[in-house]
C-alpha cells in the first residue's frame, strides 16, 4: 500500500517531464483562398529521412514579380508536437545553371512550434536567377 | 626486452594522447553554414548575414521589384550610407551589415553606391574623393553626384534574465529616405538568443 502512493507521484512527474516541450499549434485559415499561390512540383533529395518525417515540406510556391526577381515560397509542417529546430538556406541560378553568391546567402535557423506550418520565404537577388534549390539540415549547434 | 618495449610504447602512445589532448584543435567552417558557434554576450557573423538576407530580401521586394527607386536618366540610383547608430553594448562594426547589403544591391543593377559622398563631407574612398575635386578644378564644373538615396539605421541591444535563463535580443532597423527626406522604405528585424546557465555556475 505504501508502495503504491509512491508511485503515483513518481508516475505524474515523469509524464509532466515528458510532457514539456509537446505543445503544439492550432491553426485557423479561410476555405476558398482569394488567390491560391502557384504551387510548382519538386524534385527532392532525401539524405536525412528522420528530418524529412519531423520537418516536412509540403508544397512549393513560385511566383515573379514586375522586376523580374523570382520569388519562392515553400510550405514546412512539423510532424511532431515537439518544438524543432532547423537550418534551411537557398540557393539561386542563373539563366545557364551557374549558383549565384551573394554574402548573405547563409543558412537561416528557424524554429517551428510542434504541429505549427510556416513558409520559408526566399527572393531571388538578381532579376537573372531562373532557377533555386532550397536546403535543409537538422541543427547542428 | 618484449615487455619493457610494450610498456616503453605504451607510455610514449599515453604522452602522446594526454599531449593532444591539452592542444587546442581548430578547424575551418563555413561562415554561412549552420556550425558557426553562437553566444549571447555578442551580435555573431550569422546575426548579422540573417539580418541582412532579411534586409535585402525586403528591399528587393518592395522597392526594386515595386519599381519604387526613382534615379535620373533611368541610370541606377545612388545610395548613400549615413549614419547607423550602435546602441548595443558592444563595439560593432557596422559594416558588417551594410556591406552585405551594398554588396546584393549592387548585383541587382539597379543600385550604386557612392564612395565620395558621406556625412562631413567625408567621402568612404579619400583618394577617389581627392581624384573627383582635382577633376573638378581641371574641368571647372561639380562633378560629385548627390545620392539619391540614402541609408541610416540603429542597432538596439535588449536583455533579459529569468532564473538561469539569459536571453538578448538584438534589433536592426533600417531606412532609406528619398533626397526629398521621405522614408521610402523602412525594415526590422530582431535575433533573440537564450543560454541556460548550468546549476554550478559552469
Amino acid at each position: 500500500m505504501k508502495r503504491r502512493r509512491k508511485i503515483g507521484p513518481t508516475l505524474a512527474v515523469l509524464v509532466a517531464i515528458a510532457a514539456t516541450g509537446c505543445q503544439s499549434v492550432n491553426t485557423v485559415q479561410p476555405a476558398d483562398r482569394v488567390n491560391p499561390p502557384r504551387i510548382i512540383s519538386d524534385e527532392r533529395v532525401i539524405t536525412d529521412p528522420s528530418l524529412e518525417r519531423r520537418v516536412a515540406v509540403v508544397e512549393v510556391h513560385e511566383a515573379e514579380s514586375e522586376g523580374g526577381h523570382l520569388r519562392v515560397q515553400v510550405r514546412v509542417q512539423n510532424t511532431t508536437r515537439r518544438y524543432r529546430t532547423f537550418n534551411y538556406r537557398f540557393e539561386w541560378f542563373d539563366k545557364d545553371g551557374i549558383l549565384i553568391e551573394t554574402p548573405a546567402s547563409g543558412y537561416r535557423s528557424r524554429h517551428i512550434e510542434g504541429g505549427e506550418s510556416l513558409m520559408l520565404v526566399g527572393v531571388a537577388p538578381t532579376a537573372t536567377s531562373k532557377d533555386f534549390r532550397l536546403k535543409l539540415i537538422e541543427d547542428v549547434r | 626486452m618484449k615487455i619493457k618495449e610494450c610498456i616503453a610504447s605504451g607510455i610514449l602512445a599515453a604522452g602522446c594522447v594526454a599531449f593532444t589532448g591539452c592542444s587546442t584543435k581548430a578547424k575551418y567552417v563555413d561562415s554561412t553554414g549552420p556550425r558557426t558557434l553562437v553566444t549571447v554576450d555578442a551580435i555573431n557573423i550569422q546575426d548579422y548575414a540573417a539580418a541582412a538576407d532579411t534586409m535585402i530580401d525586403s528591399l528587393i521586394t518592395s522597392v526594386i521589384n515595386g519599381g519604387r527607386l526613382k534615379s535620373a536618366n533611368g541610370e541606377p540610383a545612388i545610395l548613400g550610407i549615413s549614419r547607423i547608430i550602435n546602441n548595443t553594448s558592444q563595439h560593432v562594426d557596422t559594416d558588417l551589415l551594410t556591406k552585405k547589403i551594398r554588396v546584393a544591391l549592387n548585383k541587382t543593377g539597379r543600385v550604386v553606391t557612392t564612395t565620395t559622398y558621406g556625412l562631413g563631407g567625408q567621402g568612404e574612398d579619400p583618394l577617389a574623393q581627392q581624384i573627383l575635386k582635382d577633376r573638378e578644378k581641371v574641368e571647372n564644373k561639380p562633378l560629385t553626384r548627390l545620392p539619391d538615396y540614402s541609408l541610416s539605421g540603429k542597432l538596439i541591444e535588449q536583455r533579459v534574465r529569468s532564473g538561469n535563463t539569459q536571453q538578448a535580443s538584438y534589433v536592426f532597423q533600417l531606412t532609406l529616405t528619398s533626397q526629398d527626406g521621405l522614408a521610402v522604405w523602412e525594415e526590422e528585424k530582431t535575433i533573440t538568443k537564450q543560454a541556460r546557465r548550468s546549476a554550478l555556475g559552469f
